[in-house]
């Protein structure tokens, strides 16, 4: 079969092949011990390193037999790198494991206070344990940025995804570039060179603190820059909150004790609200759209009350705000996202008792953790679902896999399917209600109804073609559909060996 | 290939002249009017198959076909024979 080319509306292209090709790749670990290893290993092959970042750790596999999950600490990296700064990302970019090296050259001491919607971990003696979250992340943003790439090293990256992606049947996507790392300028390059063969929207991070004029000068500029087929900009990314495994996810009800905050902890949000509604209509004035990252039904709430505000006060206009996650979201908020117009960027990849299903439960009790995601109810609301992978925190960001998903609610992997790893059935979409997903409703999102998205005279001929009709066969197989060919402006980019 | 031979209901034929691809810096001059005519010649014909356009008002069809990085015609294999360009290279 035939279907306008797979896109993806929230992804990070570069970050995990510059972790591959340039850092301490941890993605595909399942062991603390694995883990100390490749830092070590990594170490040993780059002796002259000045610092050593890394990627792809869980939570996991801390879990104590008891059943408790103290999380990692900076003991373990010290006993294999302790005179030069490691500092590794968690797979959902949301937590840093650091050494004490990188500590002391942090200035983090047991004294040193998390900023809103922060923490940072302590052993018993109070000495931070070398765990930081959300916002305390930041606090190693100076010793991190002793690790710089070039601009080439960026495109190299870049290209190693566009070829992969590809290979999956993908044309498009939406991708946020973090402060300070010239991703967009890297693709804007690459394009001038003819070398991107994928539809790009570039997003700019925005974080509390930030002055607004200021960033709307930063994206206006790049809007007027990258306005071409290949590469447009008109986006604001804003965290309201931040993961449920991480209990620093704002919800309406509270976590359970298991979260160990106390009973009334709902979690924080990221930005104070006034800030929020702020900069949210500051935006939207200025004719830029933001995306903002609401993974609690209370972050969810939150940014639907700055869009109506922003609304009010500017007139309501084409702004396609987005909203993406949103594991949970109040029934009353769901009418009001539609008559709000603003769209769904949801991870169908999630919608199965996945990687972070049982930490889930573990804060917000089964029972809510079964409900994340109810998709069924937004759609047949009226809500416009975007489909996305948020590539890394999926590392395998395939849309077939996401197509199925988010028609089963059970895990894609053949040998994981007969596993009860169901969730929430009832909140299952047609395959042809994802299919329009994960096309014509990104190309939506990115503003690019009128080339991209679907298959139309005058439209750009970006396709995919599968090995068989995936409406017609069981759903439990389409991921283990094949891509025969990628199409792009009518010139094919993959073609299946 | 394996799965096209399986499913030879659904096989597509993939016919593209190599000596026409478009230049892909060169997308965005090209006018869509002076695309549309049924009877030119493609860079690309995908025949004999289900397409899923994920338009309301043409949900399916048999053919597409493209030139200069776009789309010029989505319809029954028919008439996309009129489109067929000299010499086709047959990729699959």
């Amino acid at each position: 079969m035939v279907a306008p080319g797979f896109m993806d509306g929230h992804t990070h292209i570069e970050s995990l092949w510059v972790t591959k090709l340039f850092q301490v790749d941890l993605t595909t670990l399942k062991s603390k011990q694995e883990y100390i290893k490749a830092v070590s290993d990594f170490r040993k092959n780059h002796p002259h390193d000045k610092i050593i970042l890394g990627n792809g750790w869980q939570n996991g596999p801390f879990k104590l037999a008891d059943g408790t999950n103290p999380g990692p600490q900076k003991e373990d990296l010290d006993a294999v790198v302790s005179d030069i700064p490691v500092i590794l990302y968690s797979i959902d970019q949301h937590s840093v494991w650091v050494n004490s090296k990188a500590l002391e050259m942090a200035g983090i001491t047991k004294n040193t206070k998390a900023p809103k919607g922060g923490m940072i971990e302590h052993n018993a003696d109070g000495s931070p344990r070398g765990v930081l979250r959300e916002g305390a992340t930041n606090l190693v943003n100076k010793v991190s940025d002793l690790f710089k790439l070039t601009k080439e090293q960026y495109k190299q990256a870049i290209l190693k995804y566009q070829e992969e992606m590809h290979s999956y049947g993908m044309t498009g996507v939406m991708t946020f570039q973090l402060k300070g790392v010239p991703v967009i300028d890297a693709i804007g390059e690459l394009e001038k060179e003819g070398k991107l063969t994928m539809r790009v929207s570039g997003a700019y991070f925005v974080d509390p603190g930030d002055n607004p004029k200021e960033v709307v000068k930063t994206i206006k500029a790049a809007k007027q820059k990258y306005h071409s087929d290949w590469l447009q900009v008109h986006t604001a990314k804003l965290f309201a909150d931040g993961v449920t495994e991480g209990k620093t996810a704002l919800f309406l009800e509270p976590y359970t004790k298991n979260a160990g905050m106390g009973p009334n902890f709902r979690g924080d949000s990221v930005w104070k609200v006034d800030e929020f509604n702020k900069m949210v209509a500051a935006m939207d004035k200025a004719g830029i759209q933001v995306h903002i990252h609401a993974i609690g039904d209370g972050a969810v709430n939150m940014s639907l009350n700055a869009i109506e505000k922003a609304a009010k006060a500017n007139g309501v206009r084409d702004s396609r705000h987005t909203i993406t996650h949103i594991s949970a979201i109040s029934d009353k908020d769901i009418p009001r996202m539609k008559a709000l117009k603003v769209i769904a960027s949801l991870q169908p990849f999630w919608f199965y008792k996945d990687q972070y299903y049982e930490l889930e439960k573990s804060m917000v009790g089964e029972k809510r953790a079964l409900a994340f995601y109810p998709a069924r109810k937004m759609w047949d609301k009226g809500v416009t679902i975007a489909g996305s992978s948020d590539y890394p925190p999926t590392p395998d960001y395939r849309p077939l896999n996401s197509i199925e998903t988010g028609v089963t609610r059970n895990s894609p992997y053949p040998g994981e399917q007969d596993k009860n790893m169901v969730r929430n059935a009832s909140q299952a979409l047609t395959v042809r209600e994802m299919l329009q997903a994960v096309t014509k409703n990104v190309a939506y999102q990115i503003f690019r109804e009128k080339d991209l998205g679907t298959l139309k005279v005058g439209k750009k001929a970006d396709m995919v073609v599968l090995d068989r009709d995936i409406t017609k066969i069981k759903p439990k197989n389409i991921s283990e559909t094949s891509v025969d060919y990628t199409i792009v402006g009518g010139k094919i980019v993959f073609k299946r060996k | 290939m394996k799965g096209i031979l399986q499913n030879r209901s659904l096989a597509f034929l993939i016919i593209i002249l190599l000596a026409i691809l478009p230049v892909l810096s060169g997308f965005t001059k090209d006018s869509p009017k002076s695309t549309k005519t049924s009877g030119e010649k493609a860079s690309l014909v995908l025949k004999n198959g289900i397409v899923y356009t994920m338009e309301k008002s043409q949900p399916t069809a048999q053919a597409i076909a493209a030139k200069n990085g776009k789309i010029i015609y989505v319809g029954s294999t028919k008439v996309s024979k009129n489109m067929w360009i000299k010499t086709p290279r047959l990729l699959i």
